[in-house]
C-alpha cells in the first residue's frame, strides 16, 4: 500500500485521491439530476400558469381538508394500530426463531432513497449514518464483550457501506466478533484475514482475541 | 457577442467558459463534480449525504449559469455555491450530528505501520479538519485540498484577502497541533 507522511501536503495529496468520486458516484449524481433539472427547466415558463395552478392546489387542498376532517382520527388510529403490528411481527418472529436472525432481531429498514433532501429535518433521535461512527461503535461493543451487538453493527455497516474504504476493518471486526462468539471456524478465518492483510493495524488484537 | 444576447443563449443550458466558448452543462458537470464531491466531503458532508448536497449544488448550478457573468473564473463560482450548500446542509443537522461529525477522536493506540496506510490517512485528516471552526475549515480545505488561490478562495467566500491568510495561517497551525500529538503517539508505539 502506498505510504503516506504525517505531513499537511502528504495527507492533502492522499485525501485528493482517496476522496474523489468513482465513476459510479459521476454517472449515479448525474442521473439523479436529471429529474430536478427537468423541473428546473419548467420552473422558467410563464410564471402565470404557475400561480393559477398553485391556486388550484390550495383550493383543492382546503377541500380535501375538510372533507377528510371527519376521517383523520379514525385513520389515525388505524395508522398507530399498523405500526404497532409491524414492529411487533419482527419482534415476534426474531423469539420465535432466534436461530434465524442471530444478528439483528429487530428489522432495520435502510433509509429510503430521495432525489432531494427534505429540508427540515425532525427533532427526533435520527439512526446513526457515519460509517466511522458504526465502525466506532461496533468495536466498543466488541471491548465491552457483546459480540451480538457487534455483529449486529457490523452487519448494518455492510448494508449501508457496501465499498466501503474501511472494508477490511470491518472484516477484522466480524472475525474478532466471531471469536468473542466461539463460533466455529473462527480462528482460521482470524489466520486467513491475518495472512492476506499482514499490515491490518487489528492483527494483535485477532491473534490475542481468536487465540492464534 | 452582445453580452444580452449571450446570457439568452446561456439559459439554453449553454454558457461560455473563460475562452469564450460555449460549455453544454454535462461538460460543466465533468469538469468540476470532482471538487464539488470532494470538496463536500472535506467540508464535513457525512458520506450518506454527499450524492444530495452534490445534486443540490449541481442544480443551483445549472439555475443560475444564465447570469453568471464572468466576473470570476467558473471554478471560482461553482466553488462559491459548493459552500453556500454545504453550510445550509450542516444547519439543518441535528446538533447530536454535528457534534459527531466534529468529534475529533484520534485512536488510542496508532499502530505505525497502519498510519502510513492510505485510509487511515485520509480519515485522520478527515477527523482533524472536522475539528476545526467553520470558517478556517472551509479556508484550509480549499486552499489545502483544492488548491484553489487565495484571491480565489476569498472571492469564493466573500471575505477580503487579509482574513482569507489569517484564517489559513490559523487553520495550519492547528491541523499541526494535531499531527504532532499523532506523531508523538506513533513514536511511543515505536518504542
Amino acid at each position: 500500500m502506498k505510504g503516506t507522511r504525517l505531513d499537511v501536503a502528504s495527507l492533502a495529496a492522499n485525501a485528493r485521491e482517496t476522496w474523489r468520486p468513482s465513476n459510479a458516484d459521476r454517472a449515479r449524481v448525474r442521473q439523479k439530476l436529471k429529474a430536478p433539472l427537468a423541473s428546473s427547466r419548467l420552473s422558467a415558463g410563464p410564471r402565470v400558469m404557475w400561480i393559477a395552478v398553485a391556486a388550484v392546489a390550495v383550493v383543492g387542498t382546503a377541500a380535501l381538508l375538510l372533507m377528510s376532517d371527519a376521517k383523520s382520527e379514525a385513520a389515525a388510529l388505524q395508522k398507530r394500530a399498523d405500526t404497532h403490528a409491524s414492529v411487533a411481527a419482527p419482534i415476534a418472529a426474531s423469539a420465535a426463531a432466534p436461530h434465524l436472525q442471530p444478528v439483528l432481531s429487530i428489522a432495520h429498514a435502510p433509509p429510503p432513497s430521495r432525489t432531494r433532501r427534505a429540508a427540515p429535518l425532525p427533532p427526533a433521535p435520527v439512526p446513526e449514518r457515519s460509517e466511522l461512527e458504526l465502525l466506532r461503535r461496533a468495536d466498543r461493543a466488541l471491548r465491552d464483550g457483546d459480540a451480538r451487538s457487534a455483529r449486529a453493527i457490523l452487519q448494518q455497516h455492510e448494508e449501508e457501506f457496501p465499498t466501503s474504504l474501511f472494508a477490511d476493518e470491518r472484516a477484522a471486526l466480524s472475525i474478532l466478533a466471531e471469536c468473542a462468539a466461539n463460533a466455529p471456524d473462527s480462528g482460521g478465518l482470524a489466520r486467513r484475514f491475518i495472512a492476506e492483510h499482514p499490515g491490518s493495524w487489528l492483527r494483535q488484537r485477532l491473534r490475542s482475541a481468536c487465540e492464534l | 457577442m452582445d453580452v444580452a444576447v449571450r446570457t439568452e443563449a446561456a439559459s439554453e443550458q449553454e454558457f461560455p467558459d473563460s475562452n469564450d466558448r460555449a460549455l453544454s452543462f454535462d461538460e460543466v458537470y465533468e469538469m468540476h463534480v470532482d471538487l464539488v464531491w470532494r470538496g463536500a466531503r472535506a467540508l464535513g458532508v457525512l458520506a450518506n449525504d454527499l450524492d444530495d448536497v452534490v445534486q443540490d449544488v449541481f442544480v443551483v448550478v445549472h439555475r443560475k449559469l444564465g447570469a453568471f457573468e464572468h466576473r470570476s473564473s467558473i471554478k471560482t463560482w461553482i466553488t462559491g455555491v459548493l459552500v453556500n450548500e454545504v453550510r445550509r446542509y450542516r444547519r439543518q443537522l441535528p446538533r447530536t450530528q454535528v457534534q459527531d461529525v466534529l468529534a475529533i477522536e484520534l485512536p488510542s493506540e496508532v499502530d505505525p505501520h497502519r498510519a502510513l496506510e492510505s485510509a487511515f490517512a485520509a480519515d485522520l485528516l478527515a477527523r482533524i479538519v472536522a475539528s476545526l471552526s467553520d470558517d478556517t475549515r472551509e479556508v484550509f480545505v480549499l486552499s489545502e485540498i483544492e488548491g484553489l488561490t487565495m484571491p480565489a478562495i476569498a472571492e469564493s467566500l466573500s471575505i477580503n484577502l487579509s482574513t482569507a491568510y489569517s484564517r489559513l495561517r490559523l487553520a495550519k497551525q492547528q491541523v499541526e497541533r494535531h499531527l504532532e500529538r499523532v506523531r508523538c503517539q506513533i513514536t511511543r508505539s515505536e518504542r
